[in-house]
C-alpha cells in the first residue's frame, strides 16, 4: 500500500533560505539596501534632524523648530536660487534632449567614420567637471579668451561672460551641454536601435517620407527613452554642482547660484548648517514629488 | 500601496523625532582633556624670566593640518616640518597638507564631525569663530613671556581672547601695488619711494585714467579682493579714518562719512571703468589679467612674487600703497596656529606651536617662503630672503603700517560672516553698479549689525 | 517610365543632399566638441608666457612636453593614481556584483515591498551630496573609516543608476528559461550563475564603463573623507593645482589630460559591447 500521508508531508517541506523563492530576492537586494540605508537614507534623516537646529559647526546645536524653513522661504538668495535652478533646468534639459536626439538620428545612419563621431561627442562626459569648468572658464575669459576673440573678429562686441549677470548663465549652460550631450546621445542611439526596421520598411511601402517616419514611428517608439532621459536630465540639472562652482561660484550677483550652490555656500561659507540642511531637504522633497508625479503620469499613460 | 505609504510616513515621523533628538545631543564641546598641562610646567618666578621646559607626553602624536598657497609656501613648510621631526623625535608628527582652495571646507567638515586635528593653521580672518567658542587650547602660561612680548601687538591681539592667548601668530603677508614697468615708464608715472610717498586717491584716479587711455586698456587695474576676500579692500576704509566696528566690537560703524567715502572711491573707479568688474564673490582673475598685460597694475600679495616672475619675467615691479592725509595701510594677511582644547597631547601640541613660531624657525620659514615675520626682533633685524629681496623689503615696510584697529576688527569672533556679507553687499556696486555707495553702506549697516546681534 | 525614373532620382538626390548636410553638420559639431580638448592640450604644452597671449595662440611656438612629467612630479601623483586605481577597481567590482544580483531580484522576482524598496532606490538619486556630506562624515567617523580605502570605496557603491540599468536589462531576459531550470530542480543561485550571468555581457560593459567613469571622477566625497594626503585621489591632486589667487595652467591642464587617460582606455576596451548593452537595457520600453 502506498503511504500517501508521507508524500504530502515531503511536498510541504520548506526549502532552505538560500533556495527559498520567497526569501532569495531579499537576500539579493540586501547589499544594495544596506548601502543605501547607511549612506543615503540615514544621512538624509540626520540632515532632516539638523534642519531643525541652529548650528555653526562648533559648539552645541540649538533646536529652533521650523525657523530655518520659514527663514529660507523669506530669504531672497534662496528664492533666487530656486528660480535659477528652475531656469537652468528649463534651458538645459530640452536643449540636451534635442541635440542628443538630433545627433543620435544622424549617427545612427551608416555614414563614414560614425564611430569616430560618436566617441568624439561622448568623450566630454568622461572628464571631471573641475577640468571642464577650468577649461571653459579660460575659453570664456572676457579679455583673452578664445570665444571673445572669435566674436570680436566676426564683428560682434566682446561679452563679459564672467562678470555680466545676464550672460554668466549662458557660459555655464554651454559647459553643461558640452559635457552631457554625448552621454544622452548614446542613450538615444540605443533607443533607436531598439526600433525594429520592419516598421520603417512598412512605412516606406505606404509612401511615407523621412519626416513622417520620424514623427510617427521614431518619436512614439522612443517614448520610454524620452521619459528616462528626461527624468535623469532633470535630476542631473538639479544636482549639478562642480561645474557651476568652479566657473562662477554662483555669481555674479547670484545669477548662476542654483539650489545646490546655495546649500554649499550656506554650509561652508556662512557656517549655517541648519539653514543649509533645510534647503537640502526642500530640494529633495521637490525632486521626489516631481519624480512621483512623472512616473504616475507614465503609468497612467500606459 | 496606500497601506505601505502610510507605514512609510509613520516610520519617517519616528525617524524625524529620533534624529532631532540625536542632532541636539551630538555636539557638546568636550570638557578639556586634562588640566595636567600646568602640572608639567614649573611656575617660573616673574622676576627672573626663565625658559620653562615643556615636556611632551608619553608616546605623543601631533596631527597638524595645513595648506600650501604657493610653491614657496610648500618649500617653507617642508623645511620647518622636517626640522621639527629631527629636533623632536619624541613626538610623532602627522602633517596633513590639504589643497589651498578647499582647506577651509575640509577643516569645517573635520570640526563639524568632531574629528579635530591637534594643531591647525588658520587665516587670521577666519579664526574669530574658534576663539569665541572656547574650543582652543589656552597657551597663556605655556609660551614664554619673552616670546609673547616679542610679537607685533596687532598679531598678538589677533590670537588673544578675553585676556587668554589661544594660539600663536605665525607670519603675515600683505598687499602692495604690482605694476607693469613698461606701461608705467611709457606713461611717465611716478613710483612712490616710501610708505609716506604713496599716491593720494586723486593721484591714483588720474594715474589710472592716463594708463587706461595711453595703453588702450579696458580696465587700468584690479585687486585680489575677489574670491570672497573682500576684506582686502578694507584698508582703504581704515586709511581714510573709517572702521567697521566700534571700540568694543559691539556695533557696526559703517554709516560714517569716512566709511562711505571709501566705498564711494570704489564707485568712482567703476564709473570710469578703471577697475575690473569682477565681483568680490567671484573666482579670481586679477593676477592672470595682469600678467596677460590687460591691466597696468594690480593690488596683489607678497606671496605672488614668484607667480609674477614665472609668468611675467622682468617686467613687473612693486610699490607702496596709496595714502590719505599721510595715513596709509594694507591688508593684514597671514596665518596663525592654534591647538584644539580637547587634544590628547596638549604638551606636545604646545611644543609644536612654540617650535614653529619661535624666532629662529619663524625667520627660516619667512625667508624660504617669502613671508613676513610677526616678531619685532626679526623685523628690526631684517631678513635675507631666498629671492625678491628688494620687493620683500618694501613689503616689510608696508607691514608696519597695518592698522591695529583693522587687525582687531578682522579677528573678531563673527568676522568670517561679516566679511562674507560685506562681499555680497558690495557686489552689486562692483559688478554692474546696480547699487549706489549710499545704498551699499546702509545695507551693510543693517545686515552686519544683524549678524553681530545674533546669538 | 522616364517620369518615375525622375521621381526616383529626385528622391535619391534629396537623400544624398540630406546625408551630405548631416555629414557636414557632424563634422562641424565634432570640431566644436573636440575644440576644448585641443585647447587643453595646447595650454598644457605652451610656454608659460604664451598662455596669456592675446590674440589667443592656437598653435604654440614651442612644445613643452616635459610639462606632463612636471605636473606629475608637482605633487605626489604617483600615490594619487595608485589610490584612484585601487578605489575605482574595487568599487567597480563591488558595484557590478551587487547590482547584477539586485537587478535580477527586482526584475525576475515578486516579493512583498518590492515597490517600496524601489522607491527608496529612486529617492536616493534626489538627495543632493551637499546635504549628506557632513552626516556621512560623522557616520564614517563613528565607524572609524576615515582616511581608509573602505571609506572611499563603500559609500559610493550605493549607486542607483547601476541598479536601474541592471533591472531593465534583466527584465528582457526570457522567463521560460528560468522557470524550466526551476522545474528541473536547480537552486536559485545556480540559476543566477548558469543562466543569467552568461547572458549579461553587454550589461557588464555598460556597468563597468559607467562605474569606472563615476568613481574615477569622484571629487566631493574623497575631499570630505580624506585629510591625509597619502590617501588623496587624482581628483583632489588636480584641485591642488588650482590655487586660490592664481592658477598654474600648464600644470593643471597637463595633469587633467593625464588624469583622463585611464577612463578613456577603459572606454575603448569595452565600447563595442557598450552601445549594445544600453540598447538591451530596453529603455525603449
Amino acid at each position: 500500500m502506498v503511504d500517501l500521508s508521507n508524500m504530502t508531508v515531503k511536498k510541504r517541506k520548506k526549502p532552505p533560505f538560500w533556495n527559498n523563492i520567497k526569501i532569495v530576492p531579499y537576500l539579493y537586494i540586501l547589499p544594495n539596501m544596506i548601502l543605501f540605508g547607511v549612506f543615503m537614507i540615514l544621512p538624509l534623516f540626520l540632515a532632516l534632524g539638523y534642519s531643525f537646529v541652529k548650528w555653526n559647526g562648533l559648539g552645541t546645536p540649538k533646536f529652533v523648530g521650523l525657523q530655518n524653513y520659514s527663514y529660507i522661504f523669506k530669504n531672497k538668495t534662496f528664492l533666487t536660487s530656486l528660480f535659477n535652478t528652475l531656469k537652468f533646468s528649463i534651458i538645459v534639459v530640452p536643449s540636451i534632449m534635442m541635440f542628443a536626439l538630433l545627433f543620435a538620428v544622424i549617427l545612427n545612419r551608416k555614414i563614414m567614420f560614425r564611430g569616430f563621431f560618436r566617441v568624439a561627442l561622448y568623450i566630454p562626459a568622461i572628464i571631471s567637471m573641475v577640468a571642464v569648468g577650468m577649461t571653459f572658464t579660460w575659453l570664456f575669459n572676457s579679455k583673452i579668451g578664445l570665444i571673445n576673440y572669435i566674436l570680436s573678429s566676426m564683428g560682434f562686441r566682446a561679452v563679459d561672460w564672467m562678470n555680466d549677470p545676464k550672460f554668466a548663465l549662458i557660459m555655464v549652460v554651454v559647459g553643461t551641454l558640452w559635457s552631457r550631450i554625448g552621454y544622452n546621445m548614446v542613450l538615444y542611439i540605443a533607443g533607436l536601435q531598439g526600433i525594429s526596421a520592419e516598421y520603417y520598411e512598412a512605412a516606406t511601402v505606404d509612401g511615407a517620407n523621412g519626416m513622417q517616419k520620424f514623427l510617427y514611428i521614431t518619436m512614439p517608439m522612443l517614448k520610454s527613452t524620452h521619459v528616462f532621459i528626461f527624468i535623469t536630465c532633470v535630476i542631473y540639472s538639479f544636482r549639478s554642482f562642480d561645474l557651476i562652482y568652479v566657473m562662477t561660484k554662483g555669481g555674479p550677483l547670484h545669477s548662476t547660484e542654483t539650489l545646490v550652490v546655495y546649500i554649499y555656500n550656506t554650509a561652508f561659507q556662512q557656517n549655517q548648517y541648519g539653514v543649509a540642511n533645510a534647503a537640502g531637504v526642500t530640494l529633495f522633497a521637490l525632486l521626489f514629488i516631481f519624480t512621483l508625479l512623472r512616473l504616475r503620469e507614465e503609468k497612467e499613460g500606459k | 500601496m496606500k497601506k505601505e505609504l502610510r507605514k512609510m510616513i509613520f516610520v519617517s515621523l519616528g525617524f524625524v523625532m529620533l534624529s532631532s533628538l540625536a542632532a541636539c545631543k551630538t555636539k557638546t564641546a568636550p570638557a578639556p582633556a586634562n588640566t595636567a598641562v600646568s602640572q608639567s610646567v614649573p611656575t617660573a618666578p616673574t622676576t627672573e624670566p626663565e625658559p620653562h621646559e615643556l615636556v611632551a607626553e608619553e608616546g605623543a602624536q601631533v596631527r597638524f593640518t595645513y595648506w600650501a598657497g604657493s610653491p614657496s609656501d610648500e618649500a617653507a613648510w617642508k623645511l620647518i616640518l622636517d626640522g621639527f621631526t629631527k629636533d623632536h623625535p619624541e613626538i610623532k608628527l602627522e602633517a596633513e597638507e590639504m589643497p589651498s582652495n578647499t582647506y577651509a571646507t575640509q577643516l569645517d567638515t573635520l570640526v563639524a564631525g568632531n574629528d579635530w586635528p591637534d594643531v591647525m593653521r588658520c587665516t587670521y580672518q577666519r579664526l574669530g569663530k574658534y576663539k569665541e567658542s572656547g574650543v582652543l587650547l589656552d597657551l597663556t602660561d605655556i609660551i614664554s613671556k619673552e616670546s609673547i612680548d616679542d610679537l607685533v601687538p596687532a598679531y598678538r591681539n589677533a590670537l588673544t581672547y578675553e585676556g587668554k592667548l589661544l594660539g600663536m601668530p605665525h607670519h603675515t603677508d600683505t598687499v602692495a601695488v604690482f605694476y607693469n614697468k613698461e606701461m608705467f615708464e611709457k606713461s611717465g608715472i611716478r613710483i612712490p619711494t616710501s610708505t609716506k610717498d604713496g599716491w593720494t586717491w586723486d593721484e591714483l584716479d588720474s594715474i589710472a585714467k592716463k594708463l587706461k587711455s595711453d595703453h588702450d586698456l579696458e580696465n587700468a587695474f584690479a585687486g585680489i579682493w575677489e574670491n570672497n576676500n573682500g576684506y582686502r579692500f578694507l584698508p582703504f576704509v581704515y586709511m581714510n579714518g573709517g572702521a567697521l566696528l566700534n571700540d568694543d566690537g559691539t556695533k557696526i560703524t559703517a554709516d560714517t562719512p569716512e566709511f562711505i567715502n571709501a566705498i564711494k572711491l570704489f564707485e568712482s573707479w567703476r564709473k570710469d571703468n578703471l577697475v575690473t568688474a569682477t565681483g568680490m564673490t567671484q573666482p579670481n582673475q586679477a593676477n592672470s589679467m595682469f600678467v596677460a598685460k590687460k591691466l597696468a597694475f594690480v593690488f596683489a600679495g607678497s606671496w605672488h612674487c614668484s607667480y609674477m616672475e614665472e609668468n611675467f619675467p622682468g617686467n613687473w615691479g612693486v610699490t607702496y600703497m596709496p595714502v590719505v592725509d599721510g595715513k596709509t595701510g594694507s591688508d593684514m594677511g597671514g596665518n596663525g596656529l592654534f591647538a584644539y582644547k580637547g587634544t590628547k597631547y596638549p604638551n606636545a601640541s604646545a611644543i609644536f606651536i612654540d617650535y614653529v613660531t619661535n624666532a629662529e624657525n619663524m625667520q627660516a620659514f619667512c625667508e624660504e617662503g617669502n613671508f613676513i615675520p610677526v616678531r619685532q626682533s626679526l623685523i628690526d633685524k631684517g631678513l635675507t630672503f631666498v629671492e625678491f629681496q628688494d620687493e620683500m623689503n618694501i613689503f616689510l615696510n608696508i607691514v608696519s603700517t597695518i592698522d591695529p584697529k583693522m587687525a582687531q576688527d578682522e579677528t573678531s569672533a563673527k568676522f568670517q560672516q561679516l566679511n562674507l556679507a560685506f562681499c555680497q553687499e558690495m557686489d552689486p556696486l562692483v559688478v554692474n553698479g546696480s547699487a549706489t555707495a549710499e545704498e551699499v553702506v546702509s545695507n551693510l549697516q543693517a545686515k552686519l549689525q544683524e549678524i553681530l546681534d545674533e546669538q | 517610365m522616364s517620369a518615375s525614373n525622375m521621381v526616383i532620382n529626385k528622391k535619391k538626390i534629396v537623400t544624398i543632399l540630406v546625408s551630405a548636410i548631416g555629414y557636414i553638420l557632424m563634422v562641424g559639431v565634432a570640431i566644436l566638441f573636440l575644440l576644448p580638448f585641443y585647447w587643453m592640450f595646447v595650454t598644457a604644452v605652451k610656454p608659460a608666457n604664451e598662455i596669456f597671449a592675446y590674440p589667443p595662440l592656437l598653435w604654440p611656438s614651442e612644445f613643452h612636453f616635459e610639462n606632463f612629467v612636471d605636473s606629475m612630479k608637482s605633487s605626489d601623483f604617483g600615490t594619487f593614481f595608485k589610490n584612484s586605481t585601487i578605489v575605482t577597481t574595487c568599487a567597480t567590482v563591488i558595484t557590478v556584483f551587487i547590482n547584477l544580483l539586485a537587478g535580477y531580484a527586482f526584475a525576475k522576482y515578486d516579493f512583498k515591498g518590492k515597490n517600496v524598496f524601489f522607491m527608496i532606490v529612486l529617492s536616493t538619486l534626489m538627495i543632493p551630496t551637499q546635504v549628506t556630506m557632513i552626516p556621512n562624515f560623522i557616520v564614517m567617523s563613528k565607524l572609524n573609516l576615515l582616511n581608509t580605502y573602505t571609506g572611499l570605496i563603500l559609500p559610493p557603491c550605493a549607486e542607483a543608476f547601476g541598479l536601474f540599468l541592471s533591472r531593465q536589462f534583466m527584465s528582457e531576459l526570457p522567463d521560460e528559461l528560468i522557470e524550466a531550470a526551476r522545474i528541473d530542480g536547480a537552486t536559485e543561485f545556480s540559476i543566477f550563475r548558469k543562466i543569467i550571468l552568461p547572458n549579461v555581457g553587454p550589461l557588464l560593459s555598460v556597468l563597468i564603463i559607467f562605474t569606472v567613469m563615476w568613481r574615477w571622477n569622484d571629487f566631493q566625497w574623497p575631499l570630505i573623507l580624506l585629510s591625509k594626503s597619502k590617501m588623496y585621489t587624482v581628483q583632489i591632486g588636480l584641485s591642488m593645482l588650482n590655487g586660490s589667487n592664481y592658477v598654474n595652467w600648464n600644470m593643471l591642464m597637463s595633469a587633467s589630460i593625464i588624469s583622463i587617460m585611464p577612463v578613456i582606455v577603459v572606454f575603448f576596451i569595452f565600447q563595442k559591447q557598450f552601445i549594445q548593452g544600453i540598447a538591451s537595457t530596453g529603455i525603449k520600453g
